[in-house]
Parts: C-alpha cells; sequence; structure tokens
C-alpha cells in the first residue's frame, strides 16, 4: 500500500503542468470573468449608456440636458478607462498564469545545471 | 485503477446473482456506488489524503528555504548587479533558489486549488428528466455511468467509510442501512439533527447495538443494501434540490429503509413526520445561508444614498425626514429574509408590472405584510424585479409624522410636498402603513383624498397595508378604493408558519443562547393556532418564541435547551389553560375525577360519571379539537343538584368554582338580547368577553328552555364549531369551555314517571322523544354529548346532603375554635323537614337555616360560647352547652 501511495504522489507530481494547463486553466478563467462582470456591474457602464441623454437630477431645461450629456459622457469615459484597466490586469495576470510556471521551471533548471556545470 | 476495470470487477463482484445493480437514471446517465469500500482502499486513501497534506506543505517549506536562500545570497553580495539581467541570465545557485522557490509555490498553487472538492453540483446535473431510481441487470447495460461518490460531501463520504470500519469491526458480513445509520452519527449534520429533534446519542446507543449484534458475520463487503440506500440518497439530494449528497441525505435514506430505526425514534417520542420536518429545516437553513450570500453580493452594488444607479433622481430632503428607508435598510441588512409568501409576493409584482398599479395589503395583524414588503425591498436590492422597479428606493412615509408636526396644522400641505417630491425625484416608490389612518374620520384632515387625487396623476404607485376590518369599513368607501388593488393576505398554513418560525430560530439562539428543538418550534405554531386567539401567525407564534427563549435563557444553563414542554409551559401561563402533558399526579386525580365530585354532590350517578367522562378525554386529546370540551343538557326537577354539579365540575377541573361563566337564560327571552350576550354595534357582548377573557372556562346557561329561539340558534353554532363571531367582528373560540345547560323543561314527566318507578333510560327516551320536542328542536338536542336526567332526590340522599351541609356548619364553628357536634337522630330529623318531592333538597337548606344556625347565631352573640367549648344539637332543635375546663 505504502508503495501505491508513493506512486500517486509521484503522479500528482507529474500531473501539475497538465492540471495546470487544463483544469487550472479553466478555473483561473472563470474566476477571471466573474471579476471582470461584478466591476463592470459595478461601474454600470450600461446603465450610464442607457441614459446617455437623460438629464441627471432631473433638470430638464436644455442647458442642463446639454451639461448633463457633457457629464455623462464624461463618466463613461472615465468608467470605461477603469474597466478596460481592470481587463488589462486580468489578462496581464493570465498571461502570468500561462508563462510563469513555465518560465519559473525553465529558469530553475537552467540556473542549477548551470551553476552545476559552471562549478564542475 | 481505471473506471471501466472497477466497473468489470464490480460486476464480477456481483456474480450470478439475480439481483441488479441499483442506481439513478437520470438524462439517460447512470449514477450508482462505484467506489469501492474496503479496509484497504480506506486506508489508502486516507495515506493518499495525509501524503497530499505533506505536498502542500512541503511545497511551503521548499519554497521558504529557497527564498531565504537567496535572500541570503542576494544580501551577501550586498545587492550588486541584481537589476541587471546578467544578474537574472548567469547560471548561479542564489538565482536558481529564486526560481526554484518561485516554482514550489506555484505546486503548492496546484495543490491547494487541486484538493478543494472538484465534484460537480448537483444542481447542474439532470435538468431535463425527472430522476428515478432503477435497478439495471449489469452496468455494461448503460453507456454513460458516473460515481455517486463524486457529488457526495466529506461527511458523506466519512460516514460510508465509518459504517465500515464498524461492521468490519463487529465482524459483520454486509453493510446495512444500520451500519450506515451507526456510522453517519459520527457526522457534525447529523448530531445537528439529532439536536433539533432533542435526542441524544445516549438515548439510541443501546437498541442499536443490541439490534447490530444480530447481523450476521462473514468477510465484510460494501454491499447491495448500503449501495441501495446511498443511491436513494443521491435520489433524494435530487428532489430536494441539494448541491451534493450529505449525510442528512443518508440520515433519511437508512431511516425509511430500516423500519427498526422508526420504533428506535418513536420510542423517544419521535414520530416520522417530526423527523422530515427536522431535516426540512436543516435544508431550509442550508437555502437561507445561500440566498443570504447571493444577497449581500447583490446588496453592495445596490446606491444607498437618495440618488439612483443613472443618476437621475432628484434630491428629497423633505420625504427623506418623515420616512424610512427600506431598500437601504435591506442593503445595510436590518431586514429579514421573507420565507415563503411565493405567491402573495407574484401577486404583488403582477398587479404593479400590469399598469403600475397601486396595492393594498390586507390581512390581519401580524400576518406578515411588512415582512412582505421588507421581502420586496431585498428583492429591490437583488434587482430581481420588474423593470418599473429597478433602480428604485423602497421609501415607508410616516402618516403620524406628517400629521403630527406643527401641532397637526398643514398635514395635508406636508403630505401634498411629499408626494410632490416623489414625483420629482423619480426613483421612489412609497409605501404606506395603515392605509386606513389617512382617511379622516371626524379629525377633519382627509389625507386620502390628496392621495387619491396624486395617483390619479399616475407619476407614481404607491404599496399601502390596512387590516380586513380597517378595509371594509373604512377604505373601501373612500375616495382611495378605485386607485388600489386588494391582495388578500391571508395567515401562511402550519408548514409555512412552521418555516417561517425556523428561519427566525438562528437570530434567537445566537441572542439568548439557547437551542431550539424542532418540537418547540412546531409546538409555537400549533399552540399558538390552538389556544391563542388574539393575533395572527407567524407573528403570535414568533412572539412566543422569543418569550420562551428569554425564560430558558434565564435559567442559567449555557446553552438552554428550549424544549415542547416549555413553550406548553408559557402558553398555559399566559392563556389560563392547561397546555402541558398530563402529569402523573393530575393522571391519578382525573381518574379519581367521580370521587372528588361526590364530596360535593350527593347521587345522581349516571350524571357525574358522564362529566368525568368527557373531562378525562378531554385532558388526554381524545376528543375532537373543533368542538366545546362537552355539552350537556342537564334535565331534572329544581334542587336536585344540576348547578351543584356544574360548580363541582368547575372547582375539580378548573381549579375553582369561579373559574365558571354563569348565565341566567330567563333574562334572554327576547330577540334583542342576542346583542347583550354576543354584542353588537360596537360593542363587546357579555359572554363573548368572558369567554374570550378566561378561554377555559365551564359556562353554564341555566333554565335554557326560557331563552329566546335565536340565542338557541347560537348554541348550535358554539356546540357544532366551537366559536362564534362578536359584534365586534372577533372570532371568540369555545373549544376550551364546558358547555352545561340546565333546563326544568319536562319535570312534571319525570317526577311522574318516578313516582310510578320508571327506569331512569326509559324516562330519558320518553324526554327526547315526547316531552322535550315542544321547547327544543330536535338538531339542536343531538348537538348535546349528553342529555343527562337527573332523578327527584329520595329521602336517603338528602339525609346525605343534611350530612354535607351540617359538615360544613361544624367547619365554619371549627374556625371560631367552637366544637359542635350533631346527632345522627337529629340529622335525619332535619332531613325529613327538608325534604319535599317537588323542590329536592332545597328546603332543606332553608330548615338547616332557620332551625341550626339561627339559634347558633344567638348562642355567638349573646357570648355564652366561648373557644374550645362544646355545643350539641339533637333532637327537636335543642342545644346543649358543654364548657370547657378551664386553662
Amino acid at each position: 500500500m505504502q508503495l501505491e501511495v508513493l506512486r500517486d504522489v509521484a503522479a500528482d507530481i507529474l500531473l501539475f503542468p497538465v492540471w495546470w494547463y487544463s483544469r487550472g486553466l479553466l478555473f483561473v478563467w472563470r474566476w477571471s470573468w466573474q471579476m471582470l462582470s461584478d466591476y463592470a456591474e459595478y461601474f454600470a457602464l450600461r446603465i450610464w449608456i442607457q441614459n446617455l441623454f437623460v438629464p441627471m437630477f432631473g433638470q430638464y431645461d436644455w442647458q442642463s440636458r446639454l451639461i448633463s450629456i457633457a457629464m455623462r459622457t464624461v463618466q463613461i469615459v472615465g468608467r470605461s478607462v477603469f474597466l478596460l484597466g481592470i481587463l488589462c490586469g486580468l489578462l496581464i495576470l493570465n498571461a502570468m498564469y500561462l508563462i510563469l510556471p513555465i518560465c519559473s521551471m525553465l529558469f530553475a533548471l537552467y540556473h542549477l545545471l548551470g551553476s552545476l556545470l559552471y562549478v564542475a | 485503477m481505471s473506471p471501466d476495470v472497477t466497473d468489470m470487477l464490480l460486476d464480477q463482484s456481483r456474480g450470478t446473482s439475480s439481483q441488479g445493480v441499483p442506481g439513478v437514471l437520470v438524462d439517460g446517465s447512470f449514477w450508482h456506488w462505484k467506489k469501492i469500500v474496503t479496509q484497504l482502499e480506506i486506508d489508502r486513501e486516507r495515506s493518499l489524503a495525509a501524503a497530499r497534506q505533506w505536498e502542500k506543505y512541503g511545497a511551503i517549506l521548499i519554497s521558504l528555504l529557497c527564498l531565504s536562500a537567496f535572500t541570503f545570497g542576494v544580501v551577501s553580495a550586498q545587492g550588486e548587479g541584481i537589476t541587471t539581467s546578467e544578474f537574472w541570465l548567469t547560471p548561479h545557485w542564489t538565482t536558481a533558489a529564486f526560481f526554484l522557490a518561485s516554482t514550489a509555490g506555484f505546486f503548492g498553487v496546484y495543490r491547494s486549488l487541486a484538493d478543494r472538492k472538484s465534484g460537480a453540483s448537483l444542481r447542474e446535473i439532470g435538468l431535463e428528466t425527472q430522476p428515478e431510481f432503477t435497478e439495471i441487470p449489469s452496468l455494461a447495460a448503460v453507456e454513460r455511468r458516473f460515481d455517486i461518490a463524486t457529488v457526495c460531501t466529506t461527511d458523506a463520504l466519512f460516514a460510508a467509510e465509518e459504517s465500515f470500519r464498524l461492521a468490519q469491526k463487529s465482524g459483520h458480513a454486509e453493510v446495512s442501512a444500520l451500519h450506515l445509520f451507526t456510522g453517519m452519527l459520527a457526522t457534525t449534520p447529523a448530531q445537528v439533527l439529532l439536536a433539533r429533534l432533542g435526542v441524544s446519542f445516549e438515548g439510541i446507543k443501546d437498541p442499536l447495538r443490541r439490534r447490530l449484534s444480530t447481523a450476521s458475520v462473514g468477510a465484510t463487503v460494501f454491499g447491495r443494501a448500503a449501495e441501495v440506500v446511498m443511491a436513494q440518497a443521491f435520489l433524494q439530494a435530487k428532489n430536494t434540490h441539494r448541491q451534493a449528497v450529505s449525510a442528512l441525505e443518508i440520515f433519511a435514506c437508512c431511516f425509511a429503509a430500516e423500519p427498526f430505526l422508526a420504533e428506535v425514534f418513536a420510542a423517544q417520542g419521535i414520530t416520522p413526520e417530526e423527523l422530515e420536518n427536522a431535516l426540512a429545516w436543516m435544508r431550509i437553513n442550508d437555502d437561507l445561508r445561500e440566498r443570504y450570500d447571493a444577497f449581500r453580493k447583490a446588496a453592495s452594488f445596490k446606491p444607498t444614498s437618495n440618488m439612483n444607479r443613472s443618476m437621475t433622481a432628484v434630491a428629497t430632503p423633505f420625504l427623506d425626514s418623515v420616512s424610512e428607508d427600506l431598500t437601504r435598510a435591506a442593503v445595510y441588512g436590518q431586514t429579514g429574509l421573507l420565507v415563503g409568501r411565493d405567491q402573495e409576493m407574484a401577486n404583488i409584482l403582477r398587479a404593479i408590472e400590469g399598469g403600475d398599479q397601486s396595492v393594498v395589503l390586507v390581512g390581519q395583524s401580524g400576518v406578515g405584510k411588512q415582512a412582505l414588503i421588507e421581502g420586496l425591498a431585498d428583492l429591490m436590492v437583488e434587482e430581481k424585479v420588474p423593470k418599473v422597479l429597478q433602480d428604485k428606493r423602497l421609501m415607508k412615509i410616516s402618516v403620524p409624522q406628517i400629521v403630527s408636526a406643527q401641532g397637526g396644522t398643514g398635514a395635508d400641505e406636508r403630505f401634498l410636498y411629499a408626494l410632490q417630491q416623489v414625483a420629482h425625484a423619480g426613483n421612489v416608490i412609497l409605501v404606506i402603513e395603515n392605509l386606513h389612518e389617512l382617511v379622516g374620520e371626524g379629525t377633519g384632515i382627509d389625507l386620502a383624498s390628496i392621495l387619491a387625487s396624486e395617483l390619479g396623476k399616475g407619476y407614481t404607485f404607491v404599496i399601502a397595508t390596512t387590516t380586513p376590518q380597517a378595509y371594509a369599513e373604512i377604505v373601501e368607501r373612500s375616495v382611495v378604493a378605485p386607485r388600489f388593488q386588494k391582495i388578500v393576505i391571508d395567515e401562511p398554513d402550519r408548514s409555512a408558519a412552521i418555516q417561517i418560525l425556523e428561519s427566525k430560530v438562528g437570530s434567537l439562539e445566537a441572542k439568548y443562547q439557547v437551542i431550539f428543538t424542532y418540537a418547540a418550534v412546531a409546538a409555537a405554531v400549533d399552540l399558538t393556532t390552538r389556544y391563542m386567539h388574539d393575533g395572527a401567525l407567524p407573528e403570535k407564534a414568533i412572539e412566543i418564541m422569543k418569550e420562551v427563549a428569554l425564560v430558558v435563557s434565564k435559567r442559567g444553563q449555557r446553552p438552554g435547551w428550549v424544549r415542547k414542554e416549555d413553550v406548553a409551559a408559557l402558553i398555559g401561563e399566559r392563556t389560563r389553560i392547561p397546555v402541558t402533558e398530563v402529569s402523573q399526579g393530575e393522571g391519578e386525580k382525573l381518574l379519581h375525577l367521580e370521587e372528588r365530585v361526590h364530596e360535593r354532590v350527593i347521587g345522581q350517578e349516571p350524571a357525574v360519571k358522564a362529566v368525568a367522562s368527557a373531562l378525562r378525554r378531554a385532558r388526554t386529546e381524545l376528543r375532537s379539537g373543533k368542538r366545546p370540551i362537552a355539552n350537556f343538557l342537564f334535565l331534572g326537577p329544581t334542587g336536585v343538584g344540576k348547578t351543584e354539579l356544574a360548580k363541582a365540575t368547575a372547582e375539580v377541573y378548573f381549579g375553582n368554582e369561579q373559574a365558571m361563566a354563569r348565565f341566567d337564560m330567563s333574562e334572554y327571552q327576547d330577540a334583542s338580547s342576542v346583542n347583550r350576550l354576543i354584542g353588537g354595534n360596537g360593542q363587546a357582548g357579555l359572554m363573548t368577553e368572558a369567554v374570550r377573557k378566561n378561554p377555559f372556562c365551564l359556562l353554564l346557561l341555566d333554565e335554557l328552555e326560557k331563552a329566546h329561539a335565536d340565542i338557541l340558534n347560537l348554541f348550535l353554532q358554539v356546540m357544532d364549531d366551537g366559536r362564534l363571531t362578536d359584534g365586534l367582528g372577533r372570532t371568540v373560540d369555545f373549544t376550551n369551555v364546558i358547555l352545561i345547560a340546565t333546563s326544568n323543561a319536562g319535570t312534571q314527566f319525570i317526577q311522574d314517571q318516578v313516582a310510578v318507578g320508571a327506569e331512569l333510560s326509559a324516562i330519558k327516551n320518553g324526554l327526547m322523544e315526547v316531552e322535550l320536542r315542544t321547547t327544543y328542536r330536535p338538531e339542536f338536542l343531538n348537538r348535546f354529548d349528553d342529555v343527562i336526567v337527573f332523578a327527584p332526590l329520595t329521602r336517603e340522599d338528602v339525609v346525605a346532603i343534611a350530612y354535607l351541609s351540617i359538615a360544613k356548619v361544624i367547619e365554619r364553628l371549627k374556625e371560631k375554635g367552637i366544637v359542635f357536634t350533631v346527632t345522627d337522630a337529629a340529622i335525619h330529623e332535619l332531613a325529613e323537614q327538608g325534604y319535599d318531592a317537588k323542590f329536592g333538597a332545597r328546603p332543606l337548606r332553608r330548615v338547616i337555616q332557620e332551625k341550626v344556625e339561627n339559634p347558633l347565631a344567638d348562642y355567638l352573640l349573646k357570648g355564652a360560647v366561648g373557644r374550645r367549648d362544646t355545643l350539641i344539637f339533637d333532637l327537636g332543635g335543642v342545644i346543649t352547652l358543654k364548657k370547657a375546663e378551664e386553662l
């Protein structure tokens, strides 16, 4: 039985990359999507766009309408930038998820072998 | 081992047995228990779980060590070149340590995430067809097969393993439902369930052990019986929309599969229905927790200021000052979760969505109108409402605040101003509690017409509440009525009320440091329904729960257990009705009722027996709960003990003679007297009020034959339904009264028949079939549980009564320290003088007054008799005084 457990542990270690780029990746995608949806809801971009021509604060005179459109445009741009920033952040995180483990493993091997050979 | 190989082995292990593979068919997939449960497998899994823990901790340790080495290397080199590409690209052990640390860190992340329960949620499978339990001849018969174990909680898997361990330890051949049940008792959900049921493990362990010892012995296998239970548990989890198969489903399925368990629990006073309800309670708790989590997340997006998300609203400073923002309260978690009431909520939303129609919720106070409105606020926070309610605030306006400001002047202007702010803001939905308060009746301010005219403009709509009485009497006749759609909110039924209470238990338990058993929660609903008729469910039951939690918490035990008996005791105290179970002492008392009644009433055996039996039936809950405890008609001549028996009954059963509401029906001879009895024109009735204030009493109706026919019809309903609606529209409960009517009708017939020596039963038949027909209608007589004929008293009876009456005089003199004795001959003489065939024992009282009490009074007034002296009463009324020796 101990042998079996050892075999399972070895399988766990070997399966690390397989899991990382299959179920792990799926998990990160879902998490990122949820995060993005939550922020989109938080910034309420959809509501701002839908109400672009609806005057703010119930001020229906033409001056207020103009100010409102300008203000809403600023808001929409500002909020879009924020959301875009979050999207970029998440994309970077995803890219790091994909690249970093490979890089770190390869670099570890490179430095380990390199330093050993150097010593030799 | 690959899945297919496992299936093949499973099939082989079943051999040529005619039994198939138990499982559940969902959308063409077959779910069965595939997991191998053997000691070896259990040990292997536990070792692997431990090894995986080590993998995780090992990765973290390696990561930390490598990071330390890297830091050491960098610090030793004084950070030289760390920012250069040369540092990172030239092979060196310091840089190797850094990358090793990060690789180990990633491995740690992998192990942590991969160890999380990765099974699919049960809710995501089988959405198209109804799952069904089935058995297939062989696993090869279906293409898509899944393992139930993958959708089991850790507790459920632990229960399976524990049951195997138990069976193996005892050398039993197969894991049975009983093993599974016993194994499952070690899990937390099962322990919580037992606690809710008020059952301790100690209470059930012995019968379980004895039963398990009868299991057949052999090499243990997790066999068919256990697989069937697991498949059934899967089916139940699926049908009750669980996310996974938990220990609770196994508990329920073991209980269903093993009739012995029903017996074990019955011995602990738990019925299968109670168990099912307690299980439902735990599921409700899980659902509430899920709902709460989802709500909290949604609440984080809802604005709490007076501005909506699209910023189109206008500030409403005055409205804010006279109202409460319910959506904000919901965001801050100050509202309770609405349980049930789906139909009512759908009605409200439909009315609003259908045409921006204002609604008025019409329901008794305490029925949950406020909870429904708070539920609507919750839905608005989650934005799970029709478009017209989305991104809006729900504001509860305080009418008293508007009316009372500035000494009441200008209330209409203020109200109009508040409504104008609503119109201006565009994001406010108004809630008006007690709509009838707006209708000015004699106050001079009729805010209702302002509301009606503003609603007519169509810029907003209102959600209002009122009571059925106020709606019928005030709102319906006012100008606002056409603007509102009426939605009736009824009391929730028993199971819905229990569920509402269950959702409230958590906060009470935390506040008072107590734990409610299921029976206590059910009793709060059942007993308030039965004995407390003021107020409505669920509020009255919630009030009782709060109070009982406080009472139990004061006992000082932490945590205190709130049981059914505690709830019963509190309700008993409130209503003065003995609600608690019959105790041993009281049982004795009930068994000897006749003897106790006979201490006061002489003779009349059949009558005493009939009354005593009715009382015993009532106290042991064998009677119908929808009628009075008993309805008796006492017939017979005057002075034979009819009223005395009624008084004795009140004293014996209700504790004192005063628990009797007595009405002389000769005072209610005309039709208008109905109003005096049950009230009318806004007045409470004498009888209904007496019973409402003291629902547990004896209702004595003297000389019933003299009452008006309309009054007899009233009692027809009382005897049939056990309730009556009084002049104020309140339902008065008569199910805890003993109704005794006395009547002298047919007296002559009784006396004539007794004179010719007829049997009592024959006299009764004669009365029922002929004599009483002229006085009472047959259906009226049939409503009585028993019509009891009191025979005229014999001379012997009167002698016995004389003894009783004299005993009372002796008792009274004893209090003054005077000994009074009456010779037997004197008593017989008094009885002889007091006997009258026509008036029964009534003349006896007068005789005793004249012959005994009057001379005694003279003695006392003259001061001739002192303490410790003896007075002897003898034939001819001669009283002899024997002075006591001097001290």
